[in-house]
């Protein structure tokens, strides 16, 4: 059973592996905006109605 | 039955009759229609930006809209509003704006977003603006970080914003506070996680000692334990420590003691018994314990953040960034930053602008709103040397001011670090549960010294030590201190979807100990406009009313609006006005196709008595003087002002008014508010309102933004229900938002559901622990009985915060 130590110590390697890349993920600032992605996820589908160019330039202006 | 507004509108058209504006929801009645091109709309602002959507394509916002099931979108904001961006693309302005590193990103707070449609509205931008290269709108602090490409033509975001119905403001770049709050959010989050990694394994390794593993294995694994406490004892559990240092320095209680008496007990003890070799251990609890309590504890801030975030990032009190500078060697007034601003500088302030600092006024006169300062919504007349303060608004046409303070060394910045300061002491100020938790501590440690003495007589010292260990463990009120910010999360959770926002629980917590309520009159308990309550205006012939109302649209005045929003109709021409006159203190005068008209203010009034009005101004309006037409124009008490004064006596408060107005007004408020005389006091100013409030106890004072500031920091709770969120919460506790008395009602109530969930929170504990604590120092727990029964008492607390919660689903029969 003392196999049980190196399965020991892959696991633990491995949740540490997990946890780095939590921290990595919070410090690039995904966990910052909880809601919004939610929002976002739902409005792909959508497209703008094609319109010529010019016209909307000069609208924007 | 669900009415989409496409579908409301398809009925419509067969029926002739539309039921909702197609752009924003809102209800249409016969007074407030505006018809555009066939279709129905509840203002101009909404048929303008309909129309301007359909010109760029982006019709599929209200397919958006049907789709997530939004009846119901905010009306534009401030769709004639001439604000004006220009300022964002000159150099001396863009360095504040925009960062060394991102020079070509501005970050803007967004007024007016409610939905997914309105996001997909402004991430769609970059895709027809030749100008925008990404938008990224974070939907819980509505900030939009916005690229823009090598034009450096910042002022195109704001401009077309400003034509969908929003309104951006520029955001500073240097605001430290959004940064800071940004980590310190991130660095909790990796606290937790550390903490669950670490006793989740604890636990595993645990489970396996408790299930009998032996010798080596039981060693080896509890020397992991020990290695993976350590991170959650050090790290993960260093915020607790340091308010325990700061809570010890400033000599108050606070319910961190008892936390880090556990894990440091806990954890020593269970140190010096791994070294003896002893199985005594409680590693797993400890660190389960830190774990649950700081995601408890992450929950409420993440829910009070969320009420904070309703105000921009801005420190100033003023959206106001930007200010004309008079530049001597050029002989103008130039366009600076408000930051560059020094005293005995020169500036010149526009008509209906907020004036950002203190000084002498050059101009010979000037007509300003005060409210801010004195409380009163009544222009008055300065002339020129008189001193003005801050947070004024100018009303007559420009003025020139030579600045004596600028920012927090003016009167209104002093007055907002102290109320700052007030608040600071406030929140940190010891509540029940601090008493409660910290008494018990004190309990628990003495009974653990006693008992180490006398176990240790009467058995041996280690099994005393190890008893005791246990004792302390279990008997801490743990459980009752991670229940405590979930009741609260809960409750202000709760209260912020009826629409009151409570900037903190400690707050929450004072209120159910309110027993006197101050209510300041204008504006809280009356409906602080100026409102017309008699006039035959249709006894007037056309031109005459148009060339009124083309008058009185040059005014700012109060009074002005009221009789520009009586007379207005939609498609009316309105005829040139020459001449325009201010007469101070009287009224408005100008000359229109060569009629002299006059609209002047008359103070010979007597009050009628009807139910809920009062009557303050009468208006004659003279032609060519000639007397035309007379008006009468007052305020009105809000609706339901009467019903929730009521119920407020009948829970055992006393209710106050507190006022600047003059007697006869405020009297008059009383007799129909059902109050009595010996309550209500008049033509108060504002440092005497705060005085009166100090010289109470428990009080709560319901006011208007920034009109109350004293009396609200003074206040052992201040509720402002009127004026900007970003504002009135500045300088008061608490915002509601519907303008409605009646959630001041359930404030209370809440904050005394709250105060009933603790207490039985508070009693199970204590039974609890008194019996667990019984059984540890007669030898009864060990390790594994503390790993179940912690998580247990835990739940079982959890639930009684969620029914608690529950309670709070209460109906109220409407007056």
């Amino acid at each position: 059973m003392n196999i049980i130590f190196l399965t020991l110590g892959l696991s633990i390697a491995i949740a540490l592996v997990f946890l780095s890349a939590f921290i990595w993920a919070t410090k690039k600032g995904q966990y910052d905006d909880l809601t919004t992605p939610s929002e976002r996820m739902l409005l792909d589908d959508y497209e703008i109605k094609e319109i010529k160019k010019d016209d909307k330039e000069e609208k924007v202006k | 039955m669900k009415h989409t507004t496409a579908s409301s509108h398809r009925i419509s058209r067969d029926l002739i009759e539309a039921t909702h504006c197609l752009h924003c929801g809102e209800g249409l009645t016969l007074s407030n229609r505006v018809l555009s091109n066939g279709n129905y709309f509840c203002c101009s602002g909404c048929s303008s930006v309909f129309e301007l959507l359909n010109t760029l394509g982006l019709n599929d916002f209200y397919k958006i809209k049907e789709e997530q099931n939004i009846d119901k979108i905010g009306r534009p904001i401030d769709p004639e509003s001439t604000e004006e961006y220009g300022y964002l693309d000159q150099d001396n302005f863009i360095n504040q704006y925009t960062s060394v590193e991102y020079p070509l990103s501005m970050n803007f707070y967004i007024e007016g977003i409610h939905c997914g449609a309105c996001l997909w509205l402004l991430e769609r931008i970059p895709d027809y603006s030749p100008y925008i290269e990404s938008v990224c709108l974070n939907m819980s602090t509505n900030i939009a970080s916005v690229q823009f490409n090598e034009n450096k033509k910042f002022s195109s975001f704001p401009d077309l914003v400003k034509r969908f119905g929003y309104k951006a403001h520029p955001l500073k770049v240097e605001e430290e506070g959004q940064k800071l709050k940004k980590q310190e959010n991130q660095k909790s989050l990796i606290r937790i996680s550390v903490a669950a990694v670490c006793a989740g394994n604890i636990m595993l390794l645990s489970a396996a000692i408790y299930s009998g593993a032996e010798g080596i294995f039981a060693e080896q694994f509890g020397l992991l334990n020990l290695l993976l406490t350590l991170p959650v004892v050090t790290y993960c559990a260093l915020p607790f420590y340091k308010s325990v240092v700061s809570s010890i320095r400033a000599k108050r209680v606070t319910v961190d003691i008892p936390i880090v008496f556990v894990i440091l007990v806990g954890f020593l003890l269970s140190f010096y018994n791994f070294l003896r070799g002893n199985d005594q251990v409680y590693f797993d609890s400890v660190t389960a314990f830190v774990f649950l309590l700081l995601a408890s504890r992450y929950f409420l801030k993440s829910i009070q953040d969320r009420i904070s975030n309703k105000e921009p990032a801005s420190r100033s009190l003023f959206s106001q960034n930007k200010i004309l500078i008079w530049d001597n060697r050029n002989k103008q007034f130039f366009l600076e930053p408000l930051d560059d601003l020094r005293s005995g500088q020169r500036v010149k302030i526009n008509n209906g602008d907020r004036i950002p600092v203190d000084g002498k006024l050059l101009s010979p006169r000037a007509e300003l709103n005060l409210s801010v300062l004195t409380g009163e919504n009544i222009p008055q007349t300065l002339l020129k040397n008189d001193l003005i303060y801050a947070g004024s608004i100018l009303n007559s046409d420009q003025a020139t001011i030579e600045v004596t303070n600028t920012g927090s060394s003016t009167r209104i910045g002093k007055l907002l670090d102290e109320v700052e300061r007030n608040y600071k002491s406030k929140i940190s100020s010891s509540t029940y549960s601090d008493k409660f938790a910290t008494i018990f501590t004190l309990a628990v440690g003495i009974t653990a010294l006693i008992s180490f003495v006398i176990i240790s007589k009467v058995l041996d010292p280690s099994a005393a030590l190890n008893r005791v260990m246990a004792f302390v463990l279990i008997a801490c009120p743990c459980a009752f201190v991670f229940a405590l910010p979930l009741t609260f999360g809960l409750s202000l959770n709760k209260a912020v979807e009826k629409g009151i926002l409570v900037k903190s629980s400690k707050i929450f917590e004072k209120i159910p100990h309110i027993k006197n309520i101050f209510f300041d009159k204008t504006g809280t308990l009356t409906n602080g406009v100026y409102r017309i309550l008699k006039w035959d205006a249709q006894a007037l012939s056309k031109d005459d009313k148009a060339s009124i109302l083309a008058i009185e649209k040059k005014s700012n005045h109060p009074i002005a609006r009221a009789i520009v929003s009586r007379i207005s109709e939609p498609n009316m021409i309105l005829p040139n006005v020459i001449d325009f006159k201010h007469i101070y203190t009287k009224g408005v005068s100008a000359n229109v196709n060569g009629n002299v008209y006059e609209i002047l203010s008359d103070k010979n009034i007597d009050n009628t008595n009807e139910i809920n009005e009062i009557i303050t101004t009468k208006i004659i309006i003279k032609k060519d003087g000639q007397t035309i037409s007379e008006l009468y124009l007052g305020d009105s008490l809000k609706e339901d002002a009467k019903y929730v004064v009521n119920l407020l006596q009948k829970k055992d408060c006393k209710v106050h008014i507190l006022s600047g107005d003059n007697e006869n007004n405020v009297k008059n408020t009383a007799l129909k508010l059902g109050i009595g005389e010996r309550d209500i006091y008049w033509g108060k100013t504002p440092e005497e309102k705060a005085q009166i409030i100090n010289d109470s106890q428990n009080t709560l004072m319901v006011g208007d933004g920034l009109n109350d500031t004293s009396a609200f920091s003074s206040a052992d709770v201040g509720v402002s229900v009127q004026g900007s969120v970003e504002e009135s919460l500045k300088v008061s506790d608490t915002y509601i938002l519907n303008n409605s008395l009646i959630n001041v009602v359930d404030l209370l109530e809440y904050g005394a559901i709250a105060r009933d969930s603790i207490k039985r929170n508070t009693r199970f504990s204590v039974a609890y622990n008194v019996v667990a604590g019984t059984l540890a120092l007669f030898g009864y727990i060990n390790p594994l009985m503390a790993a179940v029964l912690m998580p247990l008492s835990s739940i079982l607390l959890i639930g009684s915060s969620l029914y608690g919660h529950n309670k709070l689903n209460i109906r109220r029969k409407t007056p």
